[in-house]
């Protein structure tokens, strides 16, 4: 079997090893996506009490309160997944005492812990999609104009993105264990500047500055604009251009951080401590 | 001869972590915890290798270092000929671990479902995965209760498992770190049984660690004894002839009757004895006397005839495992270092109790 082939083999099993434990506390699973019937359904009545309401910052979203904040929780999911699935699947092996019995493996520690993550990522993917399916078929929200091309590179490099971060804070936990404040500061700032819940623009000025320090900024607003009003990859260009640089900027960083905490980690003989 | 497992001057150190206090107090002072250092051995190929200390002497860490999980401080090890830390994926290529730790498994998922998880790890594609997940569960005897969940095995089951993921690769070399530890007798026998036929039927190379000293006897072709450093290795006759040319004496046992307690103080004052105990059985009194040489031996039973006492046997008993590991750590409480001398003497060197006069 070839290297690339392999290294799919060998993903695969992580991705249907997490299935089948998920599935196995199937009370659980079926909780979870009726608890995202529950939620979209508060966000559809708080939208109803200014539904007849023009507001000029939801303008070029189309106007409509539901579609935008549905897309903000539904693709935040990422944005929580990329931060805390990396560092979360590193302490739930740890806790459960299987990360050790990894490690011996011919397999590399990087390897594992993305591969760790992959369910998480698919999971988030099922929410989303039951997210848009319940506000399309149920809420009548508008996806008519859709841009799926345009939406899905926005996804794909608001992963890496996320992804990058996680891995940063994935360090954090591999060497003090717990307390991990990348994790911290990213979900607590994204959630309140991030456009969740609400378009940056209703922000002061001084505090949309600091907006676009984060990718999730952008990764919302090319998102909401590629689902809702089928913008073009052209006029989409600015916020991809922007989620690019953020990339190009993590990733290598991201990379080199959690190599540094694996030889830290091997050499403090901690790897597997929790 | 070429070895499987060599190492030189091996060292590990952690560093101290700190309470609040003393980060307070010394931020930037360094303090080191000695894990295990200067450790040189050689393991053949085809032995059980067994490394033996209490609790706390460096085993689990050396271990972990060997199977590259743990860097060294100082110091080389080659795995099958390959550098610890330079060739890590080929050291993990040849050797499996094994530990006493059963929570090691995905507990929600079957014994197979866990096999085919790791021997994906382990490169195998999917087809070898499933013929050779099929011969381990076979060699440990879990075919019939492949398809049950983890978590209604038996602690033995868990072990069997556990052996089985450590053959999944066909390593040469396995780590074994207490792996009876939570285990029952009977399973901890079976298990040992079983490590033997491991050996013999597939040629590998355990490298095993244990504080039981019953376990390392049955098992084991060639011992190290660790507390931090190497006290002393080799095969247990060996080590127990090493003790006795060593000088360091024999034990005798003799059963006595009409011998009273002041002949009994008498005897326990003699020169040239290096412990001296006794216990009564009914009539007759069982005195267990540790000599350095059994010139003596005429004279302590003229002592006791000579005050009336009638020796009914005297028999010399063979010094046990147990008894080598604690003259080994006494010596190690004394500063002798692994040879046996304190710092630069053998351990043949031991300077015994002195002689209080005949």
């Amino acid at each position: 079997m070839n290297k690339n082939a392999n290294a799919i083999v060998k993903a695969l099993a992580f991705v249907k090893r997490d299935f089948m434990i998920t599935t196995s506390y199937k009370f659980s699973f079926f909780l979870q996506l009726f608890g995202i019937f529950l939620y979209v359904l508060t966000f559809y009545f708080i939208a109803k009490m200014f539904s007849s309401a023009s507001i000029p910052s939801l303008e070029p979203y189309g106007g409509d309160y539901f579609s935008f904040v549905l897309i903000g929780i539904a693709f935040s999911g990422y944005l929580t997944t990329g931060l805390g699935s990396f560092s979360g699947s590193i302490r739930s092996e740890q806790m459960m005492g299987t990360l050790e019995a990894m490690l011996v493996t011919p397999t590399s520690t990087p390897f594992i812990i993305i591969s760790s993550s992959l369910w998480s990522f698919i999971f988030t993917s099922i929410r989303v999609m039951v997210y848009l399916l319940i506000g399309v078929f149920l809420f009548d929200v508008n996806m008519s104009n859709v841009n799926i091309f345009g939406a899905l590179l926005v996804l794909a490099l608001t992963i890496i993105c996320f992804s990058s971060i996680g891995i940063i804070s994935a360090s954090f936990i591999m060497i003090f264990k717990q307390g991990d404040p990348i994790n911290w500061a990213f979900s607590a700032v994204s959630g309140l500047l991030g456009g969740v819940f609400y378009p940056i623009t209703v922000l002061p000025g001084w505090l949309q500055n600091f907006s676009y320090l984060l990718p999730i900024t952008y990764s919302l607003r090319a998102m909401r604009l590629a689902l809702l009003q089928g913008y073009s990859l052209e006029a989409l260009t600015p916020d991809i251009f922007a989620l690019i640089l953020f990339s190009i900027i993590l990733l290598p960083i991201s990379v080199t951080i959690f190599k540094y905490a694996v030889r830290r980690a091997k050499r403090e003989g901690s790897l597997a401590l929790y | 001869m070429a070895y499987i497992i060599e190492t030189f001057n091996l060292t590990k150190k952690f560093v101290h972590v700190k309470g609040f206090t003393e980060l307070l107090l010394h931020p930037f002072r360094k303090r080191e915890v000695i894990a295990f250092k200067d450790v040189s051995i050689k393991v053949k190929e085809g032995e059980i290798f067994g490394i033996l200390g209490p609790n706390g002497a460096g085993k689990t860490t050396l271990i972990k270092v060997l199977c590259t999980l743990i860097l060294p401080t100082s110091g080389k090890a080659f795995v099958d000929g390959h550098d610890i830390v330079k060739e890590e994926k080929e050291v993990k290529t040849s050797i499996g671990l094994i530990t006493g730790e059963e929570r090691s498994f995905y507990w929600r998922l079957t014994g197979r479902q866990n096999l085919k998880f790791f021997a994906h790890l382990y490169n195998l594609s999917p087809s070898e995965a499933q013929k050779r997940i099929d011969e381990v569960l076979e060699f440990v005897g879990l075919t019939e209760k492949a398809d049950d969940k983890f978590y209604s095995y038996s602690a033995g089951m868990k072990q069997r498992l556990a052996i089985a993921r450590g053959l999944l690769n066909d390593p040469k070399i396995l780590f074994m770190d207490e792996p009876t530890k939570n285990l029952d007798p009977i399973a901890a026998q079976n298990l040992r049984d079983f490590i033997k036929k491991i050996v013999k039927e597939q040629g590998k190379t355990v490298f095993l660690s244990t504080h039981n000293l019953t376990e390392a006897e049955q098992l084991c072709d060639r011992i190290a004894f660790i507390n931090k450093q190497i006290k002393a290795y080799g095969t247990i006759s060996e080590l127990k002839k090493m003790i006795q040319d060593a000088g360091r004496g024999e034990i005798y046992v003799i059963e006595v009757k009409g011998i009273d307690k002041k002949t009994l103080s008498r005897l326990k004052n003699l020169g040239d004895i290096v412990d001296f105990s006794y216990h009564f059985q009914s009539d007759s009194a069982l005195i267990e006397i540790h000599l350095i040489g059994r010139e003596i031996l005429p004279y302590i039973i003229e002592v006791i005839v000579k005050a009336g006492g009638k020796v009914y046997a005297c028999k010399r008993k063979e010094i046990v495992i147990d008894e080598i590991f604690k003259i080994i750590e006494e010596d190690g409480r004394n500063g002798r270092n692994k040879n046996g001398s304190k710092r630069e003497e053998g351990i043949e060197g031991k300077n015994h109790k002195g002689e209080k006069g005949r």
